[in-house]
């Protein structure tokens, strides 16, 4: 097997530099605002100069570097930037496995015959990976997923690090154990050892680490050994059910840009309709004429197929939004995709519980207001009374 | 304590010759009948307070229909929701 590691440092940065590139040159903090008692979530390679990691508080990460940039996390745009290049990737394989952000596998077996060397191919990956997303990621090619990985933090944007097969052990020997994907106590407890290379790992008897360490201690006895049968294992793709509009003029108005996503919408419920499914969540992305596109998702508490009620969640978000400029593309995404729910009710009481509990709550609300409670409930008295004023009557309601 | 419901309220009833209504006066305003849709009496509580009434389903030239009733013992009349 011949895997391809794709790695990104400080993902979550990148993107932002990515989506502004005027914050390059500066320190970028991920996570939130100074003052917010919140944990770094992930920090630009300028903002590790100054000694700040992704763990440590906020308030910390501003006495480190008063300077910094701090921007709110947004995952979602993460997660998405990072799809974008896990789909450059598939160009070259079906197989690719994301590890987290910022790092993929793929499968490179077989690709002899297209590329001339494996540094062809990386270099490939590398340029096809930076022409379309503009972030320049690491490649390493080694005959298994850790060698790998580990190939890929030693390469530099521009030289890919190649590890021939057979030669793992040998290109792992002199790196510093704590590289291995094992928890942190079991680092300390290698380290407190004097085990602080892969080649004293790899020397010890199997037996006598996995006495000590248990599987992690066989894991990492393989890993420094240069093997690493784990499997790729290829991305599952979300189910998607997507429609886009382009727009002649830019939709200026939130009227006109629902009625759009209303003309999305008439093409896609049916689809879900016919398919006996319902959508969990709504993916909403609209360029907007000159600037950069404006996204949303709206996660559905319960699954629907409803346009009426997809319609009224979209209606509500826009309307709270603002749009600096027109709207000259929409992109409608139903994800989330399931199989109908049946909904079951309860047994004749449940809304008449509901009701009451509703009325209750009336009750104090006007007893608190009113000092006193003015609800009355009409009583049947003598129901068939041939006298009008005897048949019902107005009784004091005490719910 | 209950508070009966629709309680019979005075109104003033302009009459024909026979004693049927034929206008009828609310809020100082008076309005023609255009028709007497139904008509009934209850008779009854002859042995505590007795009640006679001859009562009225009538139309009103302007479109409402209203009932009304002639209280026999007393001899006023009542508007009452039915």
């Amino acid at each position: 097997m011949k895997v391809v590691c794709v790695h990104i440092d400080h993902f979550a940065a990148v993107a932002e530099i990515r989506e502004c590139p005027e914050l390059k040159s500066h320190p970028i903090v991920i996570g939130g605002f100074p003052n917010d008692r919140k944990p770094v979530f992930e920090c630009s390679i300028e903002a590790v100069k100054w000694g700040i990691v992704p763990g440590i508080p906020l308030r910390q990460a501003h006495q480190l570097c008063p300077d910094a940039i701090f921007i709110q996390l947004d995952e979602d745009k993460y997660v998405r930037a990072f799809e974008d290049v896990l789909d450059v990737l598939e160009q070259f394989s079906p197989t690719v496995e994301a590890d987290g952000l910022g790092r993929a596998f793929l499968d490179g077996s077989g690709l002899e015959g297209l590329f001339a060397s494996d540094e062809t191919l990386a270099r490939r990956i590398s340029s096809d990976v930076s022409q379309q997303i503009c972030i320049e990621p690491r490649i390493g090619i080694a005959s298994n997923k850790f060698s790998a990985a580990v190939a890929a933090t030693l390469a530099s944007a521009n030289k890919p690090h190649i590890v021939t097969k057979g030669k793992e052990r040998k290109f792992l020997a002199s790196l510093p154990a704590n590289l291995l994907p094992i928890s942190e106590d079991t680092k300390r407890r290698l380290d407190l050892l004097g085990l602080r290379i892969m080649s004293q790992i790899a020397l010890l008897p199997l037996d006598a680490l996995a006495n000590q360490f248990g599987d992690e201690g066989v894991l990492a006895h393989r890993l420094a050994n240069g093997i690493d049968e784990r499997p790729l294992i290829p991305r599952s793709k979300p189910a998607i059910l997507e429609q886009e509009l382009s727009c002649e003029s830019p939709l200026e108005s939130v009227d006109t840009v629902l009625a759009a996503i209303d003309r999305l919408l008439d093409k896609m419920i049916p689809t879900l309709k016919n398919r006996n499914q319902v959508c969990g969540q709504i993916r909403l992305c609209l360029h907007l004429d000159g600037t950069s596109p404006w996204y949303d998702s709206i996660n559905l508490k319960e699954p629907t197929d409803s346009k009426r009620e997809i319609t009224s969640l979209i209606k509500h978000r826009l309307e709270a939004s603002h749009f600096s400029a027109g709207v000259t593309e929409i992109q409608l995404g139903l994800t989330q995709l399931g199989g109908e729910i049946a909904k079951q009710s309860s047994l004749l009481t449940r809304d008449r519980v509901r009701q009451d509990a509703q009325l209750r709550r009336a009750a104090r609300q006007l007893q608190a207001r009113l000092g006193k409670n003015p609800l009355k409930k009409v009583v049947q008295v003598d129901p068939g009374s041939r006298i009008p004023e005897r048949r019902s009557g107005l009784a004091d309601f005490n719910p | 304590m209950i508070t009966p419901l629709h309680m019979p309220r005075l109104v003033k009833i302009l009459t024909n010759d026979s004693g049927e209504p034929a206008a009828v006066t609310r809020n100082g305003k008076q309005s023609q009948l255009a028709a007497i849709l139904n008509s009934w009496r209850i008779d009854d509580e002859w042995w505590r307070e007795e009640i006679s009434r001859h009562y009225f389903q009538v139309e009103l030239r302007s479109g409402p229909v209203m009932t009304i009733f002639h209280d026999l013992i007393t001899s006023k009349w009542y508007e009452q929701r039915y």
